[in-house]
C-alpha cells in the first residue's frame, strides 16, 4: 500500500472497533473545536474569504461529480480525453458519494438537536418567567418527555415495562399525535368550501371558462363523474364526451403545457439563485453583513 | 426514458454553459453600472400600502416563510423579509415571524436584527417576534393560526415553500380581516392563495422579488440573465418541436414521404444530433 | 330576487356543518363499490410494479405524516398488497418521523393479513434526516454503507429481503409516496441517471404538476391521491372490498357536488346583486 493509501486509511477508516471508536470521536471533537477557534481568531477581513472558499468547495463536489467525464471522450474520430487522472478523479468523487450521504445524515441529525434545543430554550423561558400562556409551554415539556420515555422504553425494555410503554406509546402517538395532525389537515376541507364559495365569482369570460373547467375536472376525477356520463359509449367519437375522458385531456394537454412552462421558469430561477449563492454573489443584508 | 445519462452529456454542457454564461454576464454588466429594466410586479408594489394599513390600525404584521428550510427558497424568503422589516421599521410596526426550521430561525434572527439596524432603529428588534414554533407542518400551522387570531394581525405576508397549510393560514387571515400578500414557488398552492389572498406573485416572480424590492444591480442582472435563459429554453423547445414534427410527418404522412423526402432526412439528423439527449427519444 | 341575494352571504358555519355531514355519511357507510374507470397513469403504475424483475427490490419512499394519512396510506397499502401478492421484496424508508411509525404499522397490518414475514419479504429502514439528494445519490452507489441497519437496528446483511442489495443495480423501481414533493430529487439523483422507473404517489392536489414528468417518461406512473389508490385496488382484485379508499372516493364525490352547487349558488347571488346595481365590479381591499 502506498503512503497516500495509509494516510487515507488512517483518516477515513472503513471500519473502527473497540476503543478506537472513542479515539476517533475525541479526535473529531478536538479537530472541530480547533477549526472553530481558528475561524474565530481569524481577522474579520479574512473571514468572509474563508466562508466564500468553503462555500465554493462545498458546492464543487456535486458539480464536478456530474460534469467531469467518467469515460474517455471521443469526437470526430479523435480521443479528446483518455482514461487517466481526470476520469479517475471523477470516479473517485462518485465513490465518495456514500460517505457524503453519511455526513448529510449526521448534519441533519444535528439540526434535530438544534430544533429541540430551541424549543427547550423558548418554552423554558416561558415557564421560568411565567409569561402569558406559560402552562402551554409546561404542556410541551410534559408531552415531550412522556412520548420520549414511552418511545424508548417500548424498544429497549422487556416484560411488563415493555407492555406498559407500548400501550402508552400507542395512546400518545396513535391517539394524540396522529389524530391532532389529521384534525389540522381536515380543517382544509372546511376552508376550501368557504374559500371556493367566497372567491369563485364569474366576473369575466375567462373566469367563466376557468370555472367550467374546474367543474369538469372536479367531477371527472371522482366516481360520480363517471356515472353521470356512463350512458355514453366507451369508444367512438362520443366517447370523448365522457367526463373522465374530458378530464384526462384537460390534465394531459393544457394543464401539462402550463405546468411545464412554469416549471422551466422556476428551474432557471433556481439555477440563478444557486449560482449566486455558490459563487457568493448573493446580495442582501444577511450576505453583506460583517462576519 | 432514453437520452438521460448518469453524468453530463454534450447537450448538458452546452445548455448549462449558455445559461450560466448569460446569468453571469448580466450580473457583471449590471455591476458595471448598466441600467436594467424590470416590469412592475403588483404583488410586491403593494408592500407600502400593506405596511401602511397595519400602521394605521395599530396592529402587527405577520411574515410567514412557510415550510422553507435553509435552502434557495428559504434564503429568498429571508431576502424579502428583510425588505418587509425595513419598511415596517420606518413606521414602528411589529413584524412577527414564525418559523418551522431551527436552522432558518438562526438566519431569520440575524436578518431581522440587521434589517432593524439598517433602518436606523436597532432598539425595535424584539427577539420574541422571531419565533421557532416546531418543525411539524400542521403543528406550525396551528401555531401561526393562533398568532393570527391572538395578535389580530392587520397584514400577512406568506413567502416561502408552502404545502397544505397554505389554505389554513390564508383563510384564517381572511377571518381576522388581514390584507394578505403571498408568493411561493410551490405551484400547486398558488390556486389556494389566489382564492384567499389579496395579492399573489406567481412562479418565477418569487425569485424576482428580491431584485424587484432592492433594485440591487447583482440581483437585477441575474434576473435579466434568467429571462435570457428562458428565451434559450423556448428556442430549444421550438427546435425540438420542429425535429419531432419532422420525424412524425415523415413516418405517418405518405404525401410528405413522396413529395418532401428531405423532411425525413432532416428528422433523422435532428434525432441523431439533438433529440437523443432528451427524455423519450433514445 | 332577495332570496338570490342571500345566496351570496351564507353564514360559513352553515357551510361547515353541511360539509361535515356530506363527508361523514359515505365514510361511515363505507361503500364497497370501486370506480370502473382506471386512469392510464394508474394502469402504468400497476404495470411497472408488475414487471419488476425477480431479484430486484422496490423502494417505497414515504414523506407524509398523519395529516395526509387519508390519501397516502391507502396508496401505500394498495402497493404493498400488490407486491406481497407478487412476492416482490420491498424496502420502506421514511423522511418524516411520524410517517415512519405509521408506515411501519400499516406494513405490519398488511403483513399479518397476507401471511408475509418481516425481513424475508420486506424491510423498514426507519426515519432518515438530512440532505435527501446526498443520501439518495449515496445509496445509489453503496446501499448498505448508507443504510447499514434497519429501523430496529438489525444489520441489512442479516435480512434476506435486502442482504444482496449493493447499489442501484438491484433496485427495480422507486415509489415516492409524498405530501410535500420529492419527485425532482428522485429523478435528478437516482431514477433518471440510473434508468430506474419512478412511480409518483402524491396527494391529489399535487398531481396536476406531475403530468410533464409522466409525458417525458421521467415518471412511469402515478396514483393521484385517494382516487389513484382506489383505482389501484380495482386492478389488484379488491374492487368489491369496502376499504378506506373506496369510502373516501364516495365522500369526495359528494363533497365535489356540494362545492359545485355552492359555487353556482354564490354566482347566482352575485349575478342578482350586479343586476340590482349593488356591485360594480372589482375586489375591494379592507
Amino acid at each position: 500500500m502506498s503512503w497516500a493509501h495509509h494516510i487515507q486509511e488512517l483518516l477515513f477508516p472503513s471500519t473502527v472497533q473497540g476503543g478506537w471508536v472513542w479515539v476517533y470521536i475525541g479526535a473529531g471533537i478536538i479537530a472541530g473545536a480547533a477549526a472553530l477557534i481558528a475561524l474565530m481568531s481569524t481577522p474579520p477581513r479574512y473571514r468572509k474569504a474563508i466562508v466564500v472558499a468553503v462555500t465554493f468547495l462545498g458546492g464543487l463536489f456535486f458539480s464536478l461529480e456530474f460534469l467531469l467525464p467518467h469515460e474517455p471522450v471521443t469526437a470526430f474520430g479523435h480521443t479528446l480525453l483518455g482514461k487517466g487522472h481526470v476520469t479517475g478523479f471523477a470516479q473517485g468523487l462518485t465513490n465518495a458519494k456514500p460517505s457524503v450521504a453519511d455526513w448529510a445524515m449526521i448534519i441533519g441529525s444535528f439540526t434535530l438537536l438544534l430544533g429541540t434545543f430551541n424549543l427547550f430554550h423558548v418554552h423554558g423561558k416561558a415557564v421560568r418567567k411565567k409569561t402569558a400562556g406559560w402552562y402551554n409551554s409546561l404542556a410541551f415539556f410534559i408531552s415531550f418527555f412522556l412520548i420520549m420515555v414511552a418511545g424508548f422504553a417500548k424498544d429497549a425494555m422487556g416484560g411488563a415495562a415493555k407492555t406498559i410503554s407500548t400501550q402508552a406509546f400507542a395512546i400518545l402517538f396513535n391517539g394524540f399525535v396522529q389524530q391532532l395532525d389529521a384534525t389540522m389537515f381536515s380543517l382544509i376541507a372546511f376552508y376550501i368550501v368557504s374559500a371556493a364559495y367566497r372567491a369563485f365569482r364569474v366576473r369575466s369570460a375567462e373566469a367563466g371558462l376557468m370555472m367550467g373547467t374546474a367543474g369538469i375536472i372536479m367531477l371527472g376525477l371522482v366516481p360520480i363523474g363517471a356515472i353521470l356520463t356512463n350512458w355514453l359509449p366507451h369508444s367512438g367519437p362520443l366517447a370523448s364526451l365522457r367526463l373522465e375522458n374530458i378530464t384526462y385531456w384537460l390534465l394531459t394537454w393544457p394543464n401539462m403545457a402550463v405546468q411545464r412552462a412554469i416549471g422551466f421558469g422556476l428551474a432557471v430561477g433556481w439555477l440563478a439563485m444557486s449560482l449566486r449563492i455558490w459563487l457568493s454573489l448573493e446580495r442582501g443584508s444577511f450576505f453583506d453583513r460583517q462576519l | 426514458m432514453g437520452g438521460m445519462t448518469e453524468f453530463a452529456n454534450p447537450a448538458t454542457y452546452v445548455v448549462e454553459a449558455i445559461l450560466v454564461f448569460l446569468i453571469l454576464w448580466k450580473i457583471l454588466s449590471a455591476r458595471r453600472g448598466r441600467e436594467l429594466f424590470i416590469r412592475r410586479i403588483p404583488g410586491l408594489s403593494v408592500l407600502d400600502e400593506a405596511v401602511g394599513r397595519a400602521t394605521e390600525m395599530g396592529r402587527p404584521m405577520l411574515y410567514a416563510p412557510g415550510m422553507s428550510g435553509l435552502d434557495i427558497v428559504g434564503l429568498q424568503s429571508m431576502a424579502i423579509m428583510s425588505h418587509v422589516i425595513k419598511r415596517a421599521a420606518a413606521y414602528s410596526t411589529r413584524v412577527i415571524v414564525p418559523l418551522v426550521s431551527p436552522v432558518l430561525y438562526t438566519v431569520a434572527e440575524e436578518v431581522a436584527k440587521d434589517a432593524y439596524s439598517t433602518a436606523g432603529v436597532p432598539e425595535q428588534f424584539n427577539p420574541d417576534d422571531i419565533r421557532y414554533l416546531t418543525d411539524q407542518q400542521f403543528a406550525w400551522a396551528s401555531g401561526v393560526v393562533g398568532i393570527q387570531h391572538r395578535e389580530k394581525i392587520a397584514t400577512a405576508f406568506y413567502f416561502g415553500a408552502y404545502a397544505a397549510e397554505a389554505l389554513i393560514l390564508a383563510e384564517n387571515g381572511q377571518m381576522v380581516g388581514a390584507i394578505q400578500v403571498a408568493g411561493t414557488p410551490s405551484i400547486i398552492q398558488i390556486p389556494f392563495f389566489l382564492a384567499a389572498c389579496d395579492y399573489v406573485i406567481i412562479g418565477d416572480e418569487y425569485y424576482a422579488a428580491s431584485a424587484y424590492l432592492s433594485r440591487e444591480p447583482t440581483l437585477l442582472g441575474s434576473l435579466v440573465g434568467q429571462d435570457y435563459g428562458k428565451i434559450v429554453m423556448i428556442g430549444l423547445v421550438l427546435i425540438g418541436v420542429v425535429g419531432v414534427s419532422a420525424i412524425a410527418l415523415s413516418a405517418h404522412s405518405p404525401w410528405v414521404q413522396v413529395h418532401m423526402p428531405w423532411v425525413g432526412a432532416f428528422g433523422q439528423f435532428m434525432k441523431d444530433h439533438f433529440l437523443k439527449y432528451f427524455p423519450g427519444h433514445s | 330576487m332577495n332570496a338570490l341575494l342571500r345566496f351570496q352571504n351564507i353564514d360559513r358555519r352553515i357551510l361547515y356543518i353541511i360539509v361535515a355531514i356530506v363527508l361523514s355519511v359515505p365514510i361511515i357507510m363505507r361503500p364497497a363499490r370501486h370506480p370502473d374507470t382506471v386512469f392510464p397513469e394508474v394502469q402504468h403504475a400497476y404495470n411497472t410494479i408488475d414487471s419488476v424483475p425477480p431479484g430486484k427490490i422496490v423502494i417505497l419512499s414515504n414523506l407524509w405524516g398523519a395529516g395526509t394519512k387519508a390519501e397516502n396510506e391507502p396508496q401505500l397499502e394498495a402497493l404493498m398488497r400488490h407486491m406481497f401478492a407478487k412476492h416482490i421484496k420491498f424496502v420502506l424508508l421514511s423522511w418524516d418521523p411520524g410517517g415512519s411509525e405509521i408506515s411501519w404499522q400499516s406494513a405490519e397490518r398488511i403483513q399479518n393479513d397476507v401471511g408475509a414475514k418481516y425481513g424475508r419479504d420486506w424491510v423498514h429502514l426507519g426515519y432518515k434526516t438530512g440532505a435527501a439528494n446526498a443520501i439518495i445519490s449515496g445509496f445509489a452507489e453503496d446501499f448498505q454503507k448508507v443504510f447499514p441497519v434497519d429501523k430496529r437496528g438489525t444489520p441489512l446483511s442479516k435480512l434476506p429481503a435486502v442482504s444482496y442489495v449493493k447499489n442501484s443495480g438491484q433496485i427495480g423501481a422507486v415509489v415516492d409516496i409524498t405530501s410535500v414533493g420529492m419527485m425532482d430529487t428522485w429523478i435528478s439523483y437516482l431514477t433518471s441517471p440510473k434508468h430506474i422507473p419512478l412511480i409518483y404517489c402524491p396527494t391529489a392536489v399535487m398531481s396536476a404538476a406531475a403530468y410533464p414528468y409522466l409525458d417525458s417518461g421521467q415518471a412511469s406512473g402515478m396514483l393521484n391521491g385517494a382516487m389513484g389508490a382506489v383505482q389501484y385496488e380495482t386492478l389488484i382484485g379488491r374492487g368489491n372490498v369496502a376499504t378506506d379508499a373506496s369510502a373516501i372516493s364516495w365522500a369526495l364525490s359528494a363533497a365535489h357536488i356540494y362545492i359545485i352547487l355552492l359555487i353556482l349558488m354564490g354566482n347566482l347571488g352575485y349575478l342578482a346583486a350586479r343586476r340590482a346595481g349593488l356591485i360594480t365590479g372589482g375586489r375591494r381591499i379592507g
